[in-house]
């Protein structure tokens, strides 16, 4: 008995620490509409600035306090509105998805760069004072984190209810013209909203902090956080501030249960991940449970003219020219750009499977690289550490099967929920999975070897990126003639109109789980391909954030083109070999270049390949698209007529 | 930004007013002057630019182009909510209404332009007592005839001095619509300049005292309602100028 009431209350306020961390998201999403991806990058900046005060310079717990929670936290709030969020008002799901997701790349590189990795912790509060509840040892902080979980509910629930401010930030989402026809301006409201959910993140962030006792202040964990905190809030479908409150504990018991009663049940090489795994489980069981969402019924335009899809001809000239200057730059190129070019190559194809998904039809995956994991991981277990075409074809099997059972329960609602499910399954994956030691050697990786074909050797590392150049012509190829059949249309249908698309009777579900299966396997092609030049796969290629930046990168240079990623492989690749040249504070850079490219996100929603003015300008017959010819926003269009 | 408020009727002018979105040009050029306490009714097929023309006016959308003076209000940039609280009271097309929010939580929306909140709900639950029995339903729920009301109330509080209308009557029943139009005809005669843009022409012309055609993203006449009337017929039908 005494043991359960340890295991409830330290349930309970880890708990309370979610429902802070969830809650601060709803207040964002509900004010904003953005889902803020950086929510628990805030929530670790903010820890780290705290500590920075409160341990390095030695200031009062309680001036570091106002200082991170009350001036920091609003000041960075009222930075990242008025430079990127201001623009996002009514943009697509994608666009904002990925502008928090380079704010929390752009947090991260920070972090890095100004605190070096070492141990750090906070104390608790009050150390050391306890009280006994039902023989159990309650510690004073357990008792204020909990107080301040239930007073910031209550406070929330009151604010939103009965004040006018309150309401008017409910109003905003509604219907932010109408707002200023009444007086407020919705631009002041919506900042609200990001400095409130700035604060709770930090809040969060600084009580959950001394918990990491054994760890330390930890910028993976603390910005997984967020995590934690959306599949909470997702009880309350991301609007009910109650039900996410509730959400928060349940999960927090949820996980204290599962560390202390599921060893001894479940494989011992997962015992340590427990932590980690809970929120995933949680997630993908509230997503289950979740009623499906209505079918947004009127299509939008998103982009002002969507980029020309080149023909057959076009395709075949621009992939040939493609494999002819890959084989020029292996005459020029040193032997370790080699290998990175190469490498870049292979990203681009996992690259090739976003502008499937995300660019044509609209879905987001925030997984890529796992299945790119997946994809070299059978084909290393297949071929023994060698390489078959066997290999190939399993693994593109086993990638499109699971891809198919990941998007299933969030396919049938929104756009967010399927990121969210996404990248909760990167998580779960590369915890519980590719760097969990039974897996995955110990500080090793396991042998993949490179894929050949008859009468040509492989071994070189020149032939092999003329060989994945290939590859990746052939990729390009076979997607832009997906885009230009039956099928293609269908998914761009589908992107455009739901509700239209279920009305002419094809089934929006199986069409949506079809292009995911189909985007996880070329993933894994291009895993395996990475995989070959290092001859290895390793814990580190598959990293959660590496996901990200890859999404981010591709996104950046035009996730509706063939080019766009493959540029965005090649950035992805090369971007770390440029800054282990640089001082230490640089290693966050690469985060930090891909996290300010959100900055261009914000005014070019269709990345730079498209761009007029490079068209005009760098005229290359497979980098030519067409010039567009109007620009419209979609703000613009709900209004005529 | 120096709080100005109108503190009677007064008059609008606009002159050679053009408004794009993005690129596309609506308003090519628009003259009109709506005399203080008049009551205007802006006629036109679809697409003439009416609605876009009221968006220009009550500052949600930045005119390209002209001269626009609302009474002595001088606002270097006329933003909606300044607008707004200086007694500009624009109901949108569609329904003028939060959907998500409670009709309640609606009227204290409306009481940011500086009554009350209790005397909000006192004025617009005497001239609607439905909206007092649906207070806690959200207000999207309601009928449309309700919601209008709900949008409409709007215009009695604060004392407005200017009132833009954006076809109040879309969708609703006529015997709602002639309660509608009545209030309006109400709150023209204690001293507002009301501008109305309404499909249906002759309930327009019944409230109106002063009318303009507008065709193309331009007004090409301006005269008595009842001889605007009899020319927005011919032109409807003749389909253009």
């Amino acid at each position: 008995m005494t043991t359960f009431l340890t295991f409830t209350i330290i349930g309970v306020v880890s708990g309370a620490i979610f429902s802070i961390t969830a809650m601060g998201l709803v207040v964002t999403y509900t004010t904003t509409g953005v889902f803020n991806f950086s929510h628990g990058a805030v929530a670790m900046f903010c820890a780290f600035s705290y500590w920075q005060l409160n341990q390095s310079w030695g200031w009062p717990s309680w001036i570091s306090l106002i200082v991170v929670l009350f001036i920091e936290a609003p000041l960075i709030a009222i930075f990242v509105e008025e430079a990127f969020m201001k623009r996002l008002f009514g943009a697509s799901v994608v666009r904002s998805l990925m502008v928090t997701l380079g704010l929390l790349l752009i947090l991260v590189g920070l972090a890095q760069a100004i605190w070096a990795p070492e141990i750090r912790s906070l104390p608790e509060y009050f150390s050391g004072s306890s009280l006994q509840l039902f023989d159990v040892n309650v510690t004073y902080h357990q008792l204020v984190v909990v107080a301040v979980a239930i007073a910031v509910a209550v406070l929330l629930r009151l604010y939103f209810q009965n004040f006018r401010s309150g309401i008017a930030m409910r109003a905003v989402v509604d219907d932010p013209e109408l707002l200023s026809l009444a007086g407020v301006s919705p631009r002041r409201m919506s900042r609200l909203g990001w400095i409130i959910g700035f604060f709770l993140a930090a809040l969060a962030g600084i009580l959950i902090s001394p918990e990491l006792s054994v760890s330390g202040l930890d910028v993976n964990l603390l910005t997984l956080l967020v995590v934690n905190g959306y599949a909470a809030a997702i009880l309350g479908r991301l609007r009910n501030l109650p039900w996410t409150f509730a959400g928060g504990i349940i999960l927090g018991l949820a996980e204290s249960y599962a560390i202390g009663y599921l060893p001894g049940h479940i494989p011992t090489n997962l015992v340590s991940q427990i932590g980690l795994l809970t929120p995933v489980v949680f997630l993908f069981v509230a997503l289950l449970l979740l009623p499906s969402a209505r079918l947004r019924a009127i299509g939008r335009l998103t982009v002002s003219t969507p980029p020309k899809v080149a023909s057959l001809a076009q395709s075949l000239r621009g992939g040939v020219a493609f494999v002819i200057v890959a084989w020029l730059a292996t005459l020029v190129l040193s032997a370790s750009l080699i290998g990175s070019v190469t490498q870049g190559i292979a990203l681009g194809i996992v690259g090739l499977s976003l502008v499937l998904l995300t660019g044509y039809t609209g879905q987001v995956s925030l997984c890529q690289l796992t299945f790119m994991g997946i994809g070299a991981y059978t084909m290393s277990q297949v071929a023994n550490g060698g390489a078959s075409w066997w290999g190939l074809i399993i693994g593109i099997i086993i990638c499109a099967g699971v891809g198919a059972l990941i998007a299933l329960p969030a396919l049938r609602l929104q756009g967010l929920y399927l990121a969210l499910a996404t990248l909760a399954f990167a998580q779960a994956a590369y915890y519980g999975f590719f760097s969990n030691i039974s897996f995955i050697p110990q500080g090793g990786a396991i042998k993949v070897g490179r894929l050949g074909i008859p009468w040509v050797s492989m071994s070189g590392d020149k032939a092999y990126l003329v060989f994945t150049a290939v590859a990746f012509a052939l990729a390009a190829i076979g997607v832009l003639a997906v885009r230009r059949s039956k099928w293609g249309r269908r998914l761009v249908a589908l992107n455009d109109s739901p509700a239209a698309f279920a009305t002419l009777g094809m089934n929006p579900t199986v069409s949506k789980m079809m292009v995911f299966a189909a985007s996880a396997a070329l993933a894994g092609v291009g895993g395996i391909l990475f995989a070959g030049q290092s001859l290895a796969l390793s814990a580190l290629d598959v990293q959660m954030f590496a996901s990200l930046e890859i999404v981010l990168f591709v996104t950046i240079f035009g996730i509706r083109t063939t080019q766009g990623a493959l540029l965005g492989g090649l950035a992805a690749a090369l971007l770390p070999l440029a800054s282990s040249h640089l001082p230490p504070w640089g290693v966050g850079a690469t985060g930090i270049v891909a996290g300010v490219g959100i900055a261009l996100m914000a005014n070019v929603p269709d990345g730079i390949v498209p761009i007029p003015w490079i068209n005009r300008n760098i005229r290359i017959p497979y980098l030519s698209t067409p010039r567009s010819s109007m620009n419209l926003d979609t703000k613009d269009l709900n209004v005529v007529g | 930004m120096s709080a100005q408020l109108l503190t009677q009727a007064p008059s609008i002018t606009m002159t050679g007013v053009k408004a794009a979105y993005g690129r596309i040009e609506v308003l090519h050029g628009v003259d009109l002057s709506v005399p203080a306490g008049s009551v205007l009714a802006l006629l036109g097929p679809n697409g003439a630019g009416k609605s876009t023309l009221l968006k220009v006016l009550s500052g949600r959308l930045e005119e390209t182009a002209g001269e626009i003076a609302i009474g002595e209000l001088t606002f270097k940039h006329r933003t909606a909510e300044a607008l707004a609280r200086a007694g500009v009271c624009s109901i949108p097309e569609g329904r003028g209404i939060f959907p998500n929010l409670s009709v309640h939580d609606n009227l204290v929306m409306w009481s940011y332009r500086g009554e009350s909140i209790a005397r909000v709900q006192e004025v617009a639950y005497q001239r609607f007592p439905k909206l007092k029995e649906r207070r806690r339903q959200l207000a999207g729920t309601l009928s449309g005839g309700e919601q209008q009301m709900l949008a409409i109330s709007r215009a009695l509080i604060g004392d407005p001095k200017v009132l833009f209308l954006d076809e109040i009557s879309m969708g609703l029943a006529p015997l709602v619509v002639a309660e509608l139009y009545e209030l309006v005809q109400q709150i023209a005669s204690g001293g507002v300049t009301v501008l109305l843009v309404e499909q249906f022409v002759s309930t327009a012309i019944s409230v109106a005292t002063d009318a303009a055609i507008m065709i193309h993203g331009k007004i090409i006449a301006s005269g008595s309602p009842e001889e605007m009337g009899e020319t927005a017929k011919r032109v409807y039908l003749d389909g253009g100028e």
